[in-house]
């Protein structure tokens, strides 16, 4: 008896598959968004003050990673290596203390907001933070190749296939979690 | 399938325009009929559906796998449909048009057949919404029951309960 129920179901989805509009598809997307995703753009302000209210060390650490950061990937800083490390070295060594994810995810989200700020498009993936290979943001670079920043804080520059690449692996590896 | 899916859900996420515009292109015939097989009128099931994408773009955020892809975005043409008719109670009878189903093959071996289409056509406008949404989801937009329920933003149980109820008013009414 479900059977006949499904058949004339099956009858009846058929009659009702109506030609759609062909301009439909062409309304639809002149409506999308110059900018598609809304990403972290002003948390980074609200996470220092956070900081600040839990400690101001935490807030100095996030300070000094984020300067940091600026200093490797836009100035001649002297940081080689791998960053992460250099920052958990430049806390104890000024505070004797060290650093937390918190902060860290922090003062990435503080760079972020830099980065932001001057106009480049980058995205972010909080998740990633303290992950070797995990993509943790990344931005296009005027000769069209990517700039990726990755989980542990170091950083390649690689074209728009390797960047795919990188990303399916993440999401793989994400979603045997 | 699924790690193109992936790929595109990723590329969503980053703000890729292409893969807003591919996601179009795959998805914008299937949530039009869905409205259309909710009865909502075909105006109407064009703003809606012009609307469910809208919101879609906001909600990229929210979106968590490519697997999800198809369910993601039923579920929210599912709740601008309830917005709408909540909005609009009194001004349209929903149901599927009459004008839906062709009448042109009613030859003598058929007419059983056809009354019985056009009577299991009216006993589904008469579900209540919940119940038809099930129907439409699983049957008509064929959506597997996992997926279908993600849409309905239910859990699979009480998906699965809400089917069976509705396939028993249908066959209630159409199969004597």
């Amino acid at each position: 008896m479900e059977e006949r129920i499904e058949d004339l179901l099956a009858k009846l989805t058929e009659a009702t598959s109506e030609a759609v509009r062909p301009g439909l598809a062409e309304d639809i997307k002149r409506q999308i968004p110059p900018r598609l995703a809304l990403h972290k753009s002003g948390m980074s302000t609200i996470n220092i003050m956070i900081d600040l209210r839990v400690s101001k060390f935490a807030a100095a650490a996030v300070i000094i990673i984020a300067m940091a950061l600026m200093a490797h990937f836009f100035g001649n800083g002297d940081f080689s290596g791998n960053v992460f490390q250099d920052s958990r070295a430049i806390v104890k060594h000024f505070f004797g203390g060290d650093t937390k994810e918190a902060n860290l995810w922090s003062a990435v989200s503080e760079f972020y907001g830099h980065l932001s700020n001057k106009g480049m498009n980058a995205v972010f993936y909080d998740g990633s933070i303290g992950q070797k290979e995990a993509v943790l943001m990344y931005w296009r670079l005027a000769d069209g190749n990517y700039k990726v920043i990755f989980g542990d804080l170091n950083a390649r520059t690689v074209n728009a296939e390797e960047l795919i690449s990188l990303q399916s692996q993440m999401l793989q590896k994400n979603r045997k979690k | 399938m699924d790690e193109s899916r992936d790929l595109l859900a990723a590329q969503l996420k980053a703000g890729d325009r292409t893969a807003a515009e591919e996601l179009v292109e795959m998805y914008y015939q299937q949530i039009y009929r869905y409205m259309r097989r909710l009865g909502h009128g075909r105006q109407t099931s064009e703003d809606l559906t012009q609307e469910s994408f809208l919101q879609a773009w906001c909600r990229i955020n929210q979106l968590r796998n490519g697997w999800m892809l198809g369910a993601w975005l039923y579920g929210i043409a599912t709740n601008i449909s309830r917005l709408y008719l909540r909005r609009h109670k009194d001004d349209e009878k929903t149901g599927l048009k009459s004008d839906d189903v062709p009448d042109s093959n009613i030859g003598s071996d058929n007419v059983s057949r056809d009354e019985q289409l056009e009577l299991l056509k009216r006993t589904l406008e008469k579900l209540p919404m919940k119940l038809k949404e099930t129907v439409v989801l699983h049957y008509m937009q064929q959506l597997a029951i996992s997926d279908a329920a993600e849409a309905a933003g239910v859990r699979e149980g009480t998906f699965k309960r809400r089917l069976n109820r509705a396939l028993k008013a249908l066959r209630g009414q159409v199969i004597r």
